[in-house]
């Protein structure tokens, strides 16, 4: 967790000196390229793991029930909550 | 599109490779997700570090930054304990206790597993690995169609690292730290909710 604010923080003070910079511009690109990466080690942990491969019907099948659920009450939670009280912000 | 495919597309070549055991067996994915996950942060950090609309926002809309956490809460227990009754051997709590790991599957996961057994803690394990896929490649549609405050909620736990590049991209730099701060609370919130909704 520490690591985690620690690599924010140091991004944003270098990205505050360093906006005038053209490097700054390829952020978006790097950023693309390290969720691919990352999505890609996601799919090897799970394939690495035996116990989610070799029940991932019965117990995968209840796993995703839940995660919908779960997220889409959020997000209509969320939609009302944005659209209470935040819509009036600018986009 | 053409970017969610490429999206899968890495996630599955991931699984393939590891199931049929060509990974390099000794090679620790965990270590390398983990310094990809610090390069993206740092990328992320720099990206919103180089603007400058977003102190002015931030200033705007302090106060009702903390709805968003809540709400992610909230429709995440409603929405688990509902389903939980189509579900056979999953009880209400046990649903609930599943949904409250808001993505954080590594830390849910363990949680449930001790409290609960493995079955259960498998099923948090897929569950909130799912709702991390689903919350990266959905956010443009949940963008689209339930506005700029859904993709930030599917994400759960996520938002303050590895759905934070995709909120970035979708709901546009101003919403980084709405997401940051969302992540932080729903982050923390997870070991408590989940201990209280198993020992339930």
């Amino acid at each position: 967790m520490f690591s985690v604010l620690a690599c924010l923080i140091a991004g944003v003070v270098v990205g505050h000196f360093a906006r005038d910079s053209r490097a700054v511009r390829h952020t978006g690109r790097l950023i693309s390229f390290a969720i691919m990466l990352l999505l890609f080690f996601l799919g090897v942990s799970v394939g690495q793991n035996e116990t989610i491969l070799a029940n991932l019907s019965t117990i995968g099948a209840k796993g995703v029930l839940i995660s919908l659920a779960s997220t889409m009450g959020s997000v209509l939670a969320s939609w009302w909550v944005y659209r209470r009280f935040f819509r009036e912000l600018p986009a | 599109m053409k970017g969610a495919l490429v999206v899968i597309g890495c996630f599955v070549a991931g699984v393939l490779l590891a199931a049929f055991d060509l990974w390099p067996q000794g090679f620790e994915a965990d270590s390398l997700t983990l310094w990809a996950l610090f390069a993206l942060l740092f990328c992320v950090g720099v990206s919103v570090g180089s603007d400058d609309t977003l102190r002015r926002t931030l200033a705007r809309m302090r106060p009702r930054i903390l709805l968003v956490p809540l709400s992610t809460i909230v429709g995440t227990l409603l929405g688990s304990f509902l389903v939980s009754f189509a579900i056979s051997d999953v009880s209400p709590t046990e649903s609930m206790a599943v949904g409250a790991g808001f993505g954080y599957y590594s830390l849910s996961s363990i949680f449930i597993t001790q409290y609960k057994g493995a079955e259960l803690g498998t099923i948090a394990l897929v569950s909130n690995v799912f709702r991390e896929i689903f919350a990266l490649l959905m956010a443009p549609l949940l963008f689209a169609w339930f506005g700029r405050l859904a993709p930030i909620a599917a994400g759960g736990a996520t938002t303050m690292d590895t759905t934070l590049p995709v909120i970035s991209r979708v709901c546009g730099r101003d919403w980084v730290f709405v997401a940051m701060l969302h992540g932080f609370a729903v982050d923390l919130s997870v070991p408590f909710l989940v201990t209280f909704l198993c020992a339930w």
